[in-house]
């Protein structure tokens, strides 16, 4: 189970949206695909998918071309649509039957998983009259009524409320427990480090950053100290930290950001607040978090 | 053929419960009906020449016949015998403006002076308007047939001479063509019927494509199954709807024909005959009809295709609708040039061949090769378009943003 995409190039006009691009998923999970408004995440998954024809390079599942008689995938994308003025089970019941299931299968699959959402209710509602977030659930079963093994996820969280979004994530726990192959491009950082193993950071259509999640984050080391504390024992804390070299990264309601050179400065800090009478409510020396990485990398680029 | 299957069926049932399509199928039968429904209305008013009327029936009309100095004193008589459903009275010359007014108000009475005049007298009707249907040409007839009848009798002719001599001669017209009017206006209709279901269809692909770019659906069914195999199902479709529609419209125009409008019903004189409308012109129609849509609706699914919003559809579909008009203006111009060379062309042009063949083979005996030709000549011109539309189709129903131009879809890749 490897889907590889090898040197693949595409350019509008004059415009690269795509430059020489390579990346292999060669397990289930989540694979995260990430960067800037325009990177060319979208016509990425769009020439995987074999709707968008590509300028050079090759993409292979097991080593065949994608195709739907090779592999069954499904796609939710970003701009959400559906057809407004047809009832939502009759859609679901197309879309199913164009991937090959019979129409009793569909249906059969359709009911289960607006069951599965919370939407039965609205199953002879015409689309159009759905909110948005209850359109968004079934854009999912759109995506998944056939049941693929490769499933691509163009922002599945974005304009969901917290409920809504928990629904989504329960989902997506069950899939990976079901060793599907999932391609997820977000913008929500926390979403993509809950999730994904592994990922490639585009910017303007090249790849900055690719690999696994935990090395890549492990090869930047402790650089992170987060310290959670009252106000009052924050100004006796910020000289400390000028005497040890730490840099404020974001100052917080409750505590403050630091950019550490390394762990030694890190406890002399936090030995000189014990000395101070200061004791944190929080002190944490972590890795960057995805969303730094990803700002030091794209920024980087730029 | 399972995706086209599954499309078919969807697109078709998506526009089959659409209020446009009811609203316009429930018009159109009014229409028709009510057509059917009017030789039958106006026949019933109008109390035409020869009408049977049963004796002591009562005369629905009245006829006032002044005659002051007695120029034709068989005229009532006449008159009476020709028109029994009238009742022709003696009118009196002082009573001429009470007669008017009652006129005025009553379309059921007239009045018709003799006037004195060399070297015959005339004759003067009054009636309520251009519309109260009285059969002034017949009256004048019956009383020039009285003036004539007297002054050969006055010069020694026999009666019987004399009735010869105002008998009227009877006569037919064998055509030695097809043609006859009914053919003729049949041929118009049908190929102002087949321009407007022609046009009127492939919008409907064109929208339902744009549609599916505004509601930004395609994305999605884009990946669910082939373009071609979803454009194919579209216009096929869209095809038999229009086909259903058509049904419904000739059935409907079927039974008015049989039950509503009479059997001795004519136009200027010349029964209504459906004779040149045969099963194999009808099927050839048909034929032409959907092979004429094909060739249309794939060009318009191309223009859905370009634009991004439904609105700016109109402007998209300006090249299509400029093909199609000059096609069918073509075809229409030609029904009434009579050179055969000429005609034979427009039925090979596969765009045009659509709307002249309805008017040809009702009036005309087609060649069976002009037909074979025309109808190979069209499915090589839809097979072309299709394989260049579904190239476009495929390229451009991804684009978001400003309308594609010609040119730009053609340097898009698939």
């Amino acid at each position: 189970m490897a889907l590889t995409v090898r040197n693949v190039s595409k350019s509008f006009g004059d415009k690269k949206a795509v430059d020489n691009l390579s990346f292999e998923i060669s397990r289930p999970g989540v694979f995260g695909l990430l960067g800037t408004n325009g990177a060319g995440k979208t016509t990425t998954i769009r020439m995987i998918l074999g709707i968008m024809s590509r300028d050079a390079g090759e993409i292979t599942w097991n080593g065949k071309p994608i195709t739907s008689e090779n592999v069954r995938y499904g796609y939710m994308p970003e701009e959400r649509g559906l057809y407004p003025k047809v009832r939502v089970l009759e859609q679901l019941i197309y879309f199913g039957e164009l991937r090959g299931m019979s129409r009793l299968e569909a249906e059969r699959a359709a009911s289960r998983w607006m069951d599965r959402l919370g939407v039965t209710e609205y199953s002879r509602m015409l689309a159009e009259k759905l909110s948005k977030g209850n359109q968004q659930k079934i854009q999912l079963i759109v995506a998944l009524i056939h049941d693929p093994e490769l499933i691509f996820l163009d922002e599945p969280f974005s304009g969901l409320d917290p409920i809504n979004t928990n629904i989504f994530r329960s989902v997506m726990s069950d899939l990976i427990d079901a060793k599907k192959t999932i391609i997820m491009s977000s913008h929500q950082m926390p979403t993509v480090e809950q999730y994904c193993s592994d990922l490639v950071i585009l910017d303007k259509g090249r790849s900055v950053l690719s690999g696994n999640l935990r090395a890549i984050k492990a090869g930047y080391g402790h650089t992170n100290l987060s310290l959670g504390c009252s106000a009052k024992a924050l100004n006796t804390a910020l000289p400390i930290a000028e005497k040890y070299g730490l840099r404020i990264l974001e100052k917080q309601a409750d505590g403050c950001e630091f950019k550490i050179d390394g762990d030694e400065s890190a406890h002399g800090f936090l030995r000189d607040l014990i000395g101070m009478g200061v004791i944190p409510e929080r002190f944490e020396i972590r890795e960057p978090s995805l969303h730094e990485i990803f700002i030091d990398k794209v920024g980087e680029a730029k | 053929m399972k995706d086209i299957i599954t499309v078919f069926g969807f697109t078709l049932r998506d526009n089959i419960r659409k209020k446009t399509f009811i609203i316009t199928t429930v018009i159109v039968l009014v229409l028709i009906l009510a057509a059917c429904s009017l030789p039958t209305i106006f026949s019933g008013s109008k109390g035409d020449k020869g009408a049977d009327v049963t004796p002591g029936e009562k005369k629905s009309n009245t006829c006032y016949v002044l005659d002051q100095n007695n120029l034709v004193p068989g005229a009532i008589s006449a008159l009476t015998e020709a028109y029994p459903n009238i009742e022709f009275k003696k009118g009196e010359s002082g009573k001429t403006e009470e007669y008017k007014k009652t006129i005025e108000g009553d379309k059921s009475v007239a009045m018709l002076e003799i006037i004195k005049g060399e070297p015959i007298p005339s004759l003067r009707f009054t009636v309520t308007d251009f519309m109260s249907g009285v059969p002034t040409d017949g009256m004048a007839q019956v009383v020039r047939q009285v003036i004539v009848a007297d002054v050969l009798s006055k010069a020694g002719v026999s009666e019987a001479d004399s009735r010869l001599v105002l008998t009227d001669i009877s006569y037919t017209t064998v055509p030695a063509g097809k043609m006859d009017v009914t053919g003729y206006s049949l041929g118009i209709v049908l190929t102002l019927l087949m321009f407007f279901a022609v046009y009127f269809y492939g919008y409907g692909v064109a929208m339902s494509v744009a549609s599916e770019k505004t509601s930004r659906v395609m994305e999605t069914l884009v990946v669910s199954a082939k373009p071609s195999r979803i454009l194919l199902g579209k216009c096929v479709a869209m095809g038999v709807l229009g086909l259903i529609q058509l049904t419904i419209f000739i059935l409907a125009g079927a039974a008015g024909y049989s039950l509503l409008i009479p059997d001795d019903f004519t136009i200027s004189g010349v029964p209504l005959a459906l004779s040149s409308f045969t099963p194999l012109s009808a099927v050839l129609i048909l034929v032409y009809f959907l092979l004429g849509y094909s060739l249309f609706a794939m060009i318009n699914s191309v223009c859905g295709a370009t634009v991004s919003r439904a609105e700016d559809l109109q402007s998209a579909m300006t090249p299509s609708v400029i093909v199609s008009m000059i096609s069918f203006y073509a075809a229409y111009a030609v029904m009434f040039i009579p050179d055969p060379g000429i005609r034979r062309i427009v039925t090979y042009i596969p765009f045009t061949s659509p709307f002249i063949m309805p008017f040809r083979l009702l009036n005309e005996n087609v060649p069976a090769i002009d037909i074979g030709i025309s109808i190979v000549l069209l499915i090589a011109a839809i097979v072309l378009v299709s394989i260049v539309s579904v190239r476009l189709y495929s390229a451009s129903v991804l684009h978001y943003g400003q309308r594609l131009k010609i040119k730009e879809i053609f340097k898009l890749k698939v």
